[in-house]
């Protein structure tokens, strides 16, 4: 018996999953040790080694791959708990990043605040002015050296930085992704005076225009490696001692894990890995479930977390933001806003109405129901006086929920507008579930889609207890709870299936009419590295996939589109098909008409997707029964319906229970151990050949 | 509230709507409003329209094409009633807000009769007059029909690149009156059966010397607008047309009665602000004083622009832009809860401009430049004016109030052929970087933008010098810009810059101000000037020879070139060099007041140097950048006392008054409070005690006055002789007894002592 497995290590728990050759899946949620991470991270290894029945070296020692995304890189960001970094960077420029081009204040906050100016600051520097020391040295906008590298001058800014006991340096000079040669100069003079500094060049970490976000990533890549780099060490260590023979796969934003020495070099690409787990786990299960449209949704304690798959292919960003700072880096495109089950429901004056969030509750104290000294209703205790949720059996009913509590909390802002009781916990699910619609709908409608050509994934724990109201809203057809309560630690088993993936780009801002044999070349040389860097991860010729793209626009406009590039020798019929495929694509976005014919485009840059396809795990292929077996019938509850005008007796079932082929119409419950699914009146549920709970509206 | 006998209709006077818009009343508005939204389906629907506003939004930065619109994010979309009243606006370019409303109640009034206002048409207008900030900012406005009735309105409004008029770039600043201005164009039908109108675009676009630009620009306006209403159209449809209405007008009720809740923690009165603007257009050397006058009574406020001077040159402003200025300020200050919801306060707001003044021009005036000079001006007007009000307000309202940042906006715009041999015209975005004012309770931000338009962002220089044919040299922090206060504001920016891969540039809209016009509150110091500067014949290309980028303009070596105060046509060629500075932010509170600790972390961050913690704010370090504090309280007790040696009296202060049993009403400023006694009111020292004036009465006349040259208002300002003829001083208002420093103001010497707290 061989298994594959995820870890997530998330700010409250520690999630794992485990998947067996047979299908079977063992998760466990531990709480998340903040002293050492390490430690949560191997004690969620033997809660499922406990489930197995095997001891964690014998679970280790038959485990093949072994996935994990961490939290860690992003927490020291916005913790500012990283370490003590030095920047050295072209003369009379030092500022950039302190700067943050004015817009440090309000990067990433919430729109509640935009307009709140005297409440808002810029965050802590990640590297105070002291510690930036800038070099003559000056490079143009072609790659040509205007000033060479004075390297006297150079090393005496060096030596400054290591004389204040920097324990990273950050090299980000003005076009080094032009031309690197400076940074690499710089790179291998630090490397003289101190050949044990962590240090990282701009060029290296992302060769793109803009020098502020490419400075920030730089500097977040030194301010956290040493840090992740350590705790690597250390979990490989735990891990080879007990037995796991394979290199610990890292998740990264891009959605796709690398082995642990690419992540030494670019560490801070794990940031925000842990969300594209679960948009990475979502694109595996849809493509085995033919699925090409798929919005993401994750419903968690604090917030509420979107991302896109189109045509099977998740979309992604540029630009991330951690702790106000604006950076380069290929990721998963997650939206987030701060509804989640620990969104409190206050009152709004003025209007004399309820309002949900952006104010959280979190995990401590948590909503009123968890009895750890909450006392503002949240929308889990709605869920909870509405019926939705088994007060007895929450997390596996470890966890015992204080259902009147919760009912006090919500009477109270009840009465103060004049409400019922369930008429109040009804309109604060109903205000979350429509705010959280509304992100849906921009997300997708923005985009130039339909939301109504998509599929629902609801996960995380209170995903499935929302899904179907929130989808329903927007016109969708179907929500797919995947894999069950597996759904409840998404992200880890996202990491678990990820294949291993890099995302390559050159930039080039030509513009047309464009030459084949300069974009191919450009694209080979791109392909070569991808080749290269995944051979050097083990991964053997006939596991590798790539895809080509194009990022395009009109001359003199700044937005961009991606169109997908075919993967042969690219020919001058190519180009012209996708310079085509550009303009349907703008007015398919943007409206019939919006593209003005005959202008020039401009081919902003080649983007090479570079994946090594890693085993998965098996579904169940479980014998087919539409009998519901005894067992799964659990005692029912009074749950409240808007369709029926109130709270009525509803049959629920213990989801881990059904088998393949059940299948029942709404309203219904279906109890797991980490969440629960409602399936509203004139809904219909079934669970599906791979665990799969699937909602037809 | 507007004088009866002036035609108020958007030809010769700028437009005001009257209380009772005059509609064609084949025009059917739809007025039925669902008496009671339950606060459930009122929360859904609010969100929902919100959340198509900020859809809206999302789609003007993503189609829109002027690097300044993208960039700066200076556009703005937004929903209204039928009547133009607003439901919500974005987190955008603030000033526009003054506008919309203005503009879809002149069509209304002008439009409903003919051509008529139907379903599936959009109007144009950049007009001042009708109600544009200037003409570069263009709206387009589209009307929301319901089974054939007006429902309501969506609207954008955003900044073209070149739009026309005698300057490229549209800032016309040698214009002399409205003819060398870009066209106007009142309203007119630009989309019909939601198709552009081909003739009318060509009208329009020919303008241009951008035309691809602005064509495209209209294409991402049309686009935002035809979105924002099928969205509507489909809440309508599922909801009710009348729910949605109620909703609308109760996010309006509730957004008024939040304001009214602020106000009614203000105490009445009637607070002023004055600045001066140098320059009127090239080769003047006037000064001109704009004045903001803000009478809060119960739950209303009236601003007038009385002490304001004449129209002149190419420094104006018209009414809606001017309302629009204050409007910027009162939504990040004491609206913010509402999300850009502020139809609601807007009923609460009364205007009463004189016309033929700065800020509400008569047609004739030149008008374009008003985004670089005049508006940012109002809106340090209106910074002072409201914040002062606010600062009598108790510290929950108080903390909101921000000090003035720059007071330009110290955009250059370039133009030539760029690298690549294409006609460029580049706008120096660098500035929207800006810097933060202080409040009552924290510093202001070094590079934090500005408060009329939250969600800018300055560019990147490796962006710029990609598109642009031009080499930054230089692009850092100026240490001690900052003005200087308890509370101390965000410092400024220099940077220089050199054509590069082209034979010259001309420069245009440049700004190099003498008069400080960021004014700092309650005796916090101005923020600095925006300065410019250029050299032609430099040294550049040997010091790049000689392994040299210079790290400072005085490592420039060459013919200092001619400039004004303000201008255009700056010509510069590939071995000149251009040098400017954003201008910083100004301070809250009497320096001296500032916590050590606070001014010695400062020196430490290189925020202040250690002459001016020394100079003024009077905190001496040790070598290691220790804090002396026995040094620095003689110091300051040094300090206080050369004040009160320096200080004049104006009028005798109140003396012989006794307290029998005081009681604090509130606080004046950061130094002041008010107090009861016996019925009677005073002005009294928080630091001292000393009892200065009764409220009725200037307690600015009880202090002694330092009455000093403008170069003493921060270490940037150079003798005002350089480019304006009338003297100008910096006054500051200190404590007779104590040596407290109250407030300042930058006027024409002999000018009245400004009242600015009529309590």
């Amino acid at each position: 018996m061989s298994y594959i497995a995820g870890i997530d290590i998330g700010g409250t728990f520690t999630d794992c999953v485990f998947c067996d050759q047979h299908g079977n899946v063992y998760v466990s949620k531990t709480p998340t040790t903040h002293r050492d991470y390490a430690e949560g991270f191997m004690e969620s290894i033997r809660a499922v080694a406990k489930q197995v029945g095997l001891s964690t070296t014998d679970l280790l020692s038959r485990t093949e791959l072994l996935a994990h995304a961490t939290t860690i890189a992003t927490n020291s960001v916005v913790e500012n708990k990283g370490s003590k970094v030095g920047l050295i960077t072209t003369g009379g420029h030092k500022d950039a990043i302190l700067f943050m081009r004015g817009h440090g204040r309000a990067a990433g906050i919430s729109p509640e605040r935009l307009f709140h100016i005297a409440g808002t600051n810029n965050p802590e520097p990640i590297v105070p002015r002291y510690l930036i020391e800038e070099v003559p040295e000056r490079i143009d906008y072609k790659g040509q050296v205007i000033v060479p590298l004075d390297e006297g001058k150079t090393r005496k800014a060096i030596v400054k930085l290591l004389e204040q006991d920097v324990e990273a340096i950050a090299i980000s000079l003005l076009w080094s992704f032009r031309n690197p040669e400076h940074e690499q100069r710089i790179k291998q003079m630090v490397k003289e005076l101190d050949p044990e500094i962590y240090v990282t060049c701009s060029s290296e970490v992302v060769a793109k225009i803009g020098e502020y976000e490419r400075t920030t990533a730089t500097v977040i890549n030194a301010f956290v490696a040493p840090k992740v780099i350590s705790y690597l060490d250390n979990v490989q260590s735990s891990l080879e001692q007990e037995g796991y023979r394979f290199p610990l796969l890292m998740m990264q934003s891009a959605g796709g894990v690398v082995s642990p020495e690419t992540v030494k070099k670019v560490p801070f690409l794990t940031i925000g890995s842990g969300p594209v787990g679960g948009v990475v786990g979502s694109s595996y299960v849809a493509e085995k479930l033919g699925l090409k449209n798929v919005i993401a949704t994750d419903v968690g304690g604090t917030s509420f977390d979107v991302g896109l798959i189109f045509e099977g292919r998740f979309l992604m960003r540029e630009i991330s933001t951690v702790n106000q700072y604006e950076y380069y880096s290929a990721s998963a495109d997650i939206k987030s806003i701060g509804t989640g089950g620990g969104s409190i429901a206050w009152v709004e004056e003025s209007s004399n109405s309820i309002r949900v969030g952006p104010r959280s509750a979190g995990s401590v104290p948590g909503p009123v129901c968890y009895g750890k000294g909450g006392t503002e209703p949240t929308v889990t205790d709605a869920d909870l006086v509405l019926g939705y949720i088994n007060p007895d059996y929450f997390i596996r009913g470890s966890m015992k929920l204080d259902k009147q509590a919760a009912e006090q909390a919500i009477a109270g802002l009840a009465e103060r507008i004049g409400l019922g009781l369930q008429e109040a916990a009804a309109g604060i699910r109903k205000i979350s579930d429509f705010q959280m619609a509304d992100l849906m709908r921009q997300e997708t409608v923005v985009r130039g889609f339909d939301p109504r050509d998509f599929v629902v994934f609801a996960y995380g724990g209170a995903g499935p207890v929302h899904a179907s109201m929130y989808a329903k809203e927007l016109g969708i057809s179907k929500v797919v709870i995947p894999s069950g309560d597996v759904a409840s630690v998404w992200s880890a088993y996202g990491a678990a299936v990820s294949d291993i993936k890099h995302v390559y780009e050159k930039e080039l801002l030509i513009s047309s009419p464009f030459n084949a044999e300069f974009v191919q070349r450009e694209i080979s040389v791109l392909e070569e590295t991808g080749k290269r860097e995944l051979s050097q991860e083990g991964v053997s010729g006939d596991k590798m996939a790539f895809r080509r793209f194009a990022l395009l626009r009109f001359r003199d406009q700044l937005h961009k589109i991606e169109i997908s590039l075919p993967n042969e020798n690219l020919c001058q019929q190519d180009l012209t098909d996708m310079e085509q495929a550009f303009l349907r694509k703008y007015e398919q976005l943007f409206g019939k008409g919006t593209g003005l014919l005959g202008a020039n485009l401009e081919l902003v840059s080649l983007v090479l997707e570079a994946k090594g396809v890693t085993v998965k795990p098996l579904g169940t292929q479980a014998a087919f029964s539409e009998v519901i077996p005894s067992g799964a019938i659990a005692p029912s509850r009074r749950v409240f319906w808007e369709e029926k005008g109130g709270m009525v007796e509803t049959p629920v079932y213990w989801g881990e229970h059904l088998v393949t082929g059940n299948t029942f119409s709404g309203p219904a419950i279906v109890d797991l151990p980490n969440t629960c699914i409602v399936v509203s009146p004139n809904q219909r549920l079934l669970k599906d050949e791979f665990a799969n709970f699937m909602i037809e509206l | 509230m507007t004088d009866v006998g002036i035609a108020w209709d958007g030809r010769y006077h700028a437009y005001i709507p009257p209380e009772e818009l005059k509609i064609n009343p084949n025009l059917k508005l739809h007025k039925h409003v669902s008496a009671k939204v339950d606060p459930i389906t009122f929360e859904v629907i609010r969100h929902k329209l919100w959340s198509i506003n900020s859809e809206h939004g999302n789609t003007l930065a993503k189609l829109a094409v002027s690097p300044i619109a993208v960039i700066t994010r200076d556009f703005q979309p937004s929903i209204l009633t039928e009547s133009g009243e607003y439901v919500f606006f974005g987190p955008y370019l603030q000033y526009m807000t003054g506008v919309v409303d203005v503009v879809i109640k002149w069509i209304l009034e002008n439009r409903s009769h003919n051509p008529g206002i139907k379903d599936g048409d959009m109007f144009l207008s950049n007009d001042p007059w009708v109600g544009a900030s200037h003409q570069p900012d263009v709206l387009v406005l589209c009307p929301v029909f319901r089974e054939g009735e007006l429902f309501c309105w969506v609207a954008n409004c955003m900044h073209q690149s070149d739009i026309g008029g005698i300057t490229p770039g549209s800032f016309c600043a040698e214009a002399r009156d409205v003819w060398d201005d870009p066209v106007c164009f009142m309203p007119f039908k630009i989309v019909e059966d939601n198709q552009i109108r081909s003739d009318m675009e060509d009208v329009y676009t020919r303008q241009s010397r951008l035309p691809f630009m602005v064509s495209s620009d209209l294409r991402a306006a049309v686009s935002g607008n035809l979105e924002a209403k099928k969205q509507i159209i489909e809440l309508c449809e599922r909801y009710g047309a009348e729910t949605v209405k109620g909703t609308m007008q109760k996010v309006i009720q509730s957004g008024e009665e939040a304001f009214v809740q602020k106000l009614r923690q203000i105490p009445d009165g009637r607070w002023s602000e004055r600045i001066y603007n140098e320059t009127a257009r090239g080769g003047d050397r006037g000064t001109y004083r704009i004045q903001l006058n803000l009478t809060k009574r119960g739950d209303q406020l009236i601003f007038d622009n009385q002490g304001t001077e004449l129209q002149s040159g190419a420094i104006n402003i018209t009414y809606a832009c001017w309302r629009g200025t204050i409007m910027s300020v009162l939504n990040p200050f004491l609206c913010h809860e509402q999300m850009g919801a502020f139809g609601g306060a807007n009923r609460r707001i009364k205007f009463s401009p004189v016309p033929g003044t700065l800020t509400c021009a008569n047609y004739g005036a030149a008008v374009s430049p008003a985004g670089v000079w005049a508006a940012e001006l109002s809106i340090a007007t209106a910074v002072g004016a409201i914040g002062k009000m606010m600062s009598c307000a108790p510290d929950k309202i108080r903390n909101d109030l921000i000090t003035n940042g720059a007071a330009t906006w110290g955009g250059i715009m370039f133009t030539g052929f760029d690298q690549r041999g294409n006609f460029c015209i580049g706008p120096m975005t660098d500035s929207m970087a800006g810097a933060l004012g202080a409040t009552p309770a924290k510093d202001g931000i070094t590079a934090g933008g500005h408060i009329w338009i939250p969600d800018a962002r300055g560019n990147n220089v490796e962006d710029y010098e990609q598109i642009y044919p031009i080499l930054y040299l230089f692009k850092k922090v100026d240490v001690d810009s900052g003005g200087a206060g308890r509370f101390r504001g965000g410092n400024g920016a220099i940077q220089a810059n050199i054509p590069y891969c082209t034979a010259g540039l001309s420069l245009d809209a440049y700004t190099s101000e003498v008069v400080p016009k960021s004014i700092g509150l309650s005796g916090g110091y101005p923020g600095s000037p925006c300065i410019f500067g250029y050299q032609t014949n430099t040294n550049i290309k040997d010091l790049f020879a000689n392994g040299r980028v210079p790290l400072t303009y005085e490592e420039v070596e060459g013919i200092e070139g001619s400039y004004m105060s303000k201008g255009s046509g700056v010509k510069v060629d590939d071995h000149s060099c251009w040098y400017w500075n954003w201008g910083s932010a100004a301070g809250y509170g009497d320096p001296l007041s500032r916590d050590p600790e606070q001014v010695r972390q400062d020196v430490v961050n290189g925020e202040v140097s250690r002459q001016a913690a020394q100079d003024v704010y009077g905190v001496a370090l040790t070598e290691n950048f220790d804090l002396e504090r026995d040094l620095t309280t003689k110091l300051r007790e040094h300090k206080r006392q050369a004040r009160i040696r320096m200080g004049e009296p104006v009028k005798d202060a109140l003396s012989d008054v006794s307290l029998y049993q005081p009681k604090v009403l509130h606080k004046v400023g950061d130094l002041i409070k008010v107090i009861q006694d016996d019925g009677d009111k005073y002005f009294v020292c928080s630091h001292c005690g000393a009892v200065l004036a009764r409220t009725d009465q200037n307690y600015k006349e009880a202090c002694l006055i330092i009455e000093q040259p403008t170069t003493q208002a921060g270490p940037r300002y150079e003798d005002t002789k350089r480019f304006v003829d009338d003297e100008m001083v910096f006054r500051q208002f200190v404590c007779p007894q104590c040596g407290s420093l109250f407030d300042s103001e930058v006027c024409r010497k002999g000018e009245e002592i400004l009242w600015d707290y009529k309590l």
